[in-house]
């Protein structure tokens, strides 16, 4: 950073270390995190298989496909809250369920009226 | 370092009632760096809120380093709240009168600190943000990437114990998110806990464990295999 003092010019050096008391943080190297893909137009039941290959290293995705419909279990009592409550059940209930040797991480927003409800999964290695 | 039991909190209207939280059970222990992933309207803010000590459960317990906080007056909450949480606001909640060095110099004046060094915290944590350039800028006057820069530098620059976070990389694109995340998990490995609200499985990843909530509820938590 250059700061102007009259019509002599100071060069400040700023070493990449940022210190908050007694906490020292450096600035890291960075790399590619994440990709994004567009999906053709698909199923919303159908689970989606994603494999990812870095040189020699296979890293398995899967977005599976929880059924959210809940209206063969509630008889009479059809409030939001009875609803919301019957679905939760439901969408805790497949995701103990399921194959211990994928890793949950990220339950997605379902669409609204949708039957079902996507969870992204990681295959454990 | 925070628990909550049986924790609900309903937003009332005249006409409508929102059961934003849903008898949430939930334990933070000292140096764990926590995410809390949900769609959105799931609760998430509000959560952080609460376990920021700014809003009121509407039943339930708090527990902040075993002391029940619910019972606290306000005066209590807010001196707990300054010297031991640094937050940042998905909405930033920057002071449209100051400007960002003010902003970020604000929690050093709550604390105390001498002016020379204020002014040292101040602009080694706006130029780590690489905001030092606007330092003498005003809120409105910058991007919404910029003001989210300058609520991370004003969260971290007291150097809390524990950090909530809202969705701190929500603005930024991937480098500068990557410069929060990075700055998030150096603090915790030196020992500050983090709970952080995101919508983003990579930046979850950094975290020791990943609550998913949905309509209130938690519906699971994850331990990352480390
Ligand atoms: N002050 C308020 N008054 C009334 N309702 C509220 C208030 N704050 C939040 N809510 C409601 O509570 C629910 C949870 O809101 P919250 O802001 O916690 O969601 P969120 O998970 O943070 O969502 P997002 O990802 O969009 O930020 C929503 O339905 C919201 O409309
Ligand atoms: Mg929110």
């Amino acid at each position: 950073m250059i700061k102007s003092y009259g019509i002599c010019f100071v060069i400040l050096m700023y070493t990449d270390v940022l210190s908050l008391g007694s906490l020292k943080i450096k600035l890291k190297n960075k790399s590619m995190k994440q990709v994004n893909l567009p999906l053709p137009n698909v199923d919303e039941s159908e689970p989606i298989d994603i494999k990812v290959v870095v040189g020699k290293n296979i890293i398995n995705f899967k977005v599976e496909s929880f059924l959210w419909e809940v209206e063969d279990e509630l008889s009479e009592d059809k409030d939001s809250t009875a609803v919301s409550l019957a679905r939760i059940t439901r969408l805790k209930k497949s995701i103990q369920n399921y194959d211990k040797t994928w890793e949950l991480l990220q339950i997605f927003a379902p669409l609204e009226n949708s039957g079902s409800i996507r969870v992204l999964y990681r295959k454990r290695n | 370092m925070l628990k909550t039991k049986k924790l609900i909190k309903i937003f009332r209207s005249d006409e409508i009632e929102t059961t934003a939280l849903n008898n949430v059970n939930l334990e933070i222990a000292e140096g764990e760096f926590v995410a809390i992933m949900g769609p959105s309207g799931c609760g998430k803010s509000t959560l952080l809120n609460i376990l920021g000590l700014l809003d009121n459960p509407t039943s339930g317990e708090i527990y902040f380093n075993d002391s029940e906080v619910a019972n606290y007056s306000e005066r209590q909450r807010t001196k707990l709240r300054k010297a031991n949480v640094g937050f940042v606001f998905q909405s930033f909640n920057l002071i449209d009168e100051l400007s960002v060095y003010e902003n970020v110099e604000l929690p050093l004046l709550y604390l105390k600190y001498s002016a020379a060094e204020r002014k040292k915290k101040v602009l080694e944590v706006l130029e780590y943000m690489q905001i030092a350039h606007r330092q003498k800028h005003f809120p409105q006057q910058l991007s919404g990437g910029q003001q989210q820069r300058v609520a991370v530098a004003r969260a971290v620059v007291t150097n809390p114990k524990l950090i909530l976070a809202d969705e701190p990389t929500g603005n930024l694109d991937s480098v500068n998110g990557e410069d929060v995340m990075d700055l998030l998990t150096q603090l915790n490995n030196q020992g500050t806990t983090i709970v952080m609200v995101t919508h983003s499985a990579t930046d979850a990843e950094k975290a020791h464990r990943i609550i998913q909530l949905f309509d209130g509820h938690i519906v699971t938590e994850s331990i990352k295999r480390v």
